[in-house]
């Protein structure tokens, strides 16, 4: 099997599973689901070696795309808990 | 390009799509999230499935720089400095001759040798029948192993008018591109040997011009 092939498989596999199970507990924040694919996507990358198949540029903004909105995400659900009224303040228009 | 992984995560991502639109117009955010996670997924595959590339071609694309500096050298050392290339069908190999332009040659032996003037040569070994054997499809059959089993371009145009032969090939791999230039590109080399198998006669290269990502070759039978 080839890396891109057991990547495509691990991915979907892993990603399939954790949404299904999320949607079972009645998970309705959208930037789980997203988190959890991003998850699902390096750790596959990572078990895989994928890529060593792909042309580097295209893989690397990939990556850092990625990590970008899964540090947003992460850095929005911690804002939330430590500065609620800041966070509020820049959501709010005009606030 | 992978194109199976590619239609694979364009759907996935046109479900992903429909499902986002079904979930936000219903009010259902669970629905949204598993369409975002499958959208996510499907971007990974897209961008995977469309910069694939097999492993091992830098190794050969660095493999085939290094050989054809070796033959263009030994090539200038037997003072072929305006060489040109000839390819002679023989059985199930063509020999790839490099040596001065509108010459004789008789049974060249590889590697090197001196005829009506110094040359080398070297043999290129096909698999399946022999020279000459595709048929009436000879040109179609040809197009296909350049585009399909090489992976060189999109398209090859070939005109076959009397003893003369122009082969184009557009839109090429970005892959090969740096094998397209003179002298010696391995592109010009195989797509020779193919033709002169193909036709199962001799050919004489005449013209090659390489621009941007297209590559030019006018070849006479002799």
């Amino acid at each position: 099997m080839r890396r891109i092939e057991a990547y495509t498989l691990l991915a979907t596999s892993i990603a399939a599973a954790i949404t299904a199970s999320l949607a079972l507990i009645g998970e309705s924040r959208v930037d789980v689901y997203v988190s959890v694919a991003i998850l699902s996507h390096f750790i596959s990358v990572a078990l895989t070696g994928v890529e060593v198949e792909v042309k580097r540029k295209a893989f690397t903004t990939l990556t850092i795309v990625y990590i970008a909105v899964f540090s947003a995400i992460v850095a929005f659900r911690v804002m939330e808990i430590l500065y609620p009224e800041l966070l509020e303040k820049i959501l709010t228009p005009g606030g | 390009m992978d194109a199976r992984i590619t239609i694979l995560a364009a759907n996935l991502l046109l479900a992903s799509v429909i499902l986002v639109l079904v979930g936000y117009f219903t009010g259902s955010y669970s629905v949204v999230g598993a369409a975002a996670s499958i959208g996510t997924v499907a971007a990974a595959l897209l961008t995977i499935g469309l910069s694939y590339r097999e492993p091992s071609i830098n190794l050969m694309v660095k493999y085939c720089e290094v050989s054809r500096t070796v033959l263009a050298k030994l090539a200038e050392d037997m003072g072929l400095t305006s060489h040109t290339l000839y390819a002679i069908p023989e059985g199930k190999a063509v020999t790839i001759v490099v040596s001065k332009p509108n010459i004789t040659l008789e049974n060249p032996k590889p590697l090197i040798g001196i005829g009506e003037a110094p040359y080398v040569a070297f043999k290129v070994g096909f698999e399946g029948g022999e020279a000459g054997e595709v048929g009436e499809n000879t040109i179609d059959a040809f197009k296909a192993k350049m585009t399909d089993t090489y992976g060189v371009s999109r398209n090859v145009e070939v005109k076959v008018e009397g003893e003369e032969c122009n082969v184009v090939f557009e839109d090429i791999n970005e892959t090969v591109k740096p094998l397209i230039r003179k002298p010696l590109s391995p592109v010009t080399v195989v797509a020779l040997a193919e033709l002169a198998k193909a036709l199962g006669r001799k050919l004489q290269l005449v013209h090659e011009r390489a621009e941007d990502n297209t590559l030019e070759l006018k070849v006479v039978l002799v």
